[in-house]
């Protein structure tokens, strides 16, 4: 099963919206909890980094018997320093979007926790993808 | 504890009709998002103090039980449809944090 979703940068009541349709579907698959909550942390701060850092771009989940994949991509500015941006704690949030509760730069570092495979396609003025892939059956 | 009794047990105002008769299990306090991501639980009633539309899709991710909304902050229009649209209970509250959690603990 395939579903594609825009992440329209004008539009910050949808921010997450994706994250929430894949986690419905997955639901009804009967997925278990553990694995949804994994996808859902995954898919939902790499949605929102796209939609605060990229400028919005667009999201694909894949689900099959074994595992989901999920891509989220963005045209932003990329990201610099690639390393840095993992640790825990580091953001490049402005201060507007710290008050509302982003920011704390624990995205990368949750996407990192909550994936079994995880690629990061980045670079100055390139734009961002995040490949991940978490398993069903370990 | 249901969402239902929990608004005539602390005297909360319900800013939606959705989800009164879900279950709440625990406590969750929280305004860092990606945090409140990791952390919060299912059947989780989470106090924050942010306002903004997004949280209705944390809520809705993380199976929260119900958001209850500190500090006598006010909400827009908006945030109250897309609850109602996700099925997110929004309650609100003068109480702080802190008094919420205190009268939580006292109920649950």
């Amino acid at each position: 099963m395939k579903q594609y979703f825009k992440i329209d940068r004008d539009d910050f009541g949808m921010a997450g919206e994706a994250s929430s349709t894949v986690k419905r579907t997955l639901t009804k698959l009967g997925v278990e909890p553990t694995i949804i909550k994994r996808v859902a942390i995954a898919m939902y701060e790499s949605e929102i980094n796209a939609f605060i850092h990229g400028g919005g771009g667009e999201a694909f989940a894949e689900i099959d018997d074994e595992k989901i994949r999920i891509i989220v991509k963005d045209q932003g500015k990329g990201i610099s320093d690639l390393k840095l941006a993992m640790q825990e704690g580091w953001s490049t949030a402005d201060e507007e979007v710290r008050k509302m509760g982003f920011g704390a730069g624990m995205g990368l570092p949750n996407i990192e926790k909550n994936t079994d495979e995880l690629e990061i396609i980045t670079g100055p003025g390139e734009g961002t993808e995040v490949r991940m892939t978490i398993r069903i059956q370990k | 504890m249901k969402v239902e009794n929990l608004v005539n047990e602390l005297n909360l105002v319900k800013l939606t009709e959705a989800g009164m008769d879900r279950e709440i299990s625990d406590v969750y306090i929280g305004d860092l998002l990606s945090i409140v991501m990791s952390k919060c639980r299912e059947g989780s009633a989470w106090i924050t103090s942010q306002t903004h539309m997004n949280i209705v899709s944390v809520a809705d991710l993380n199976d929260a039980a119900c958001i209850i909304i500190a500090g006598g902050a006010q909400v827009e229009d908006s945030l109250i449809q897309k609850a109602e649209e996700c099925e997110v209970s929004i309650l609100a509250s003068n109480m702080e944090s802190y008094e919420l959690a205190w009268k939580l603990h006292e109920v649950l």
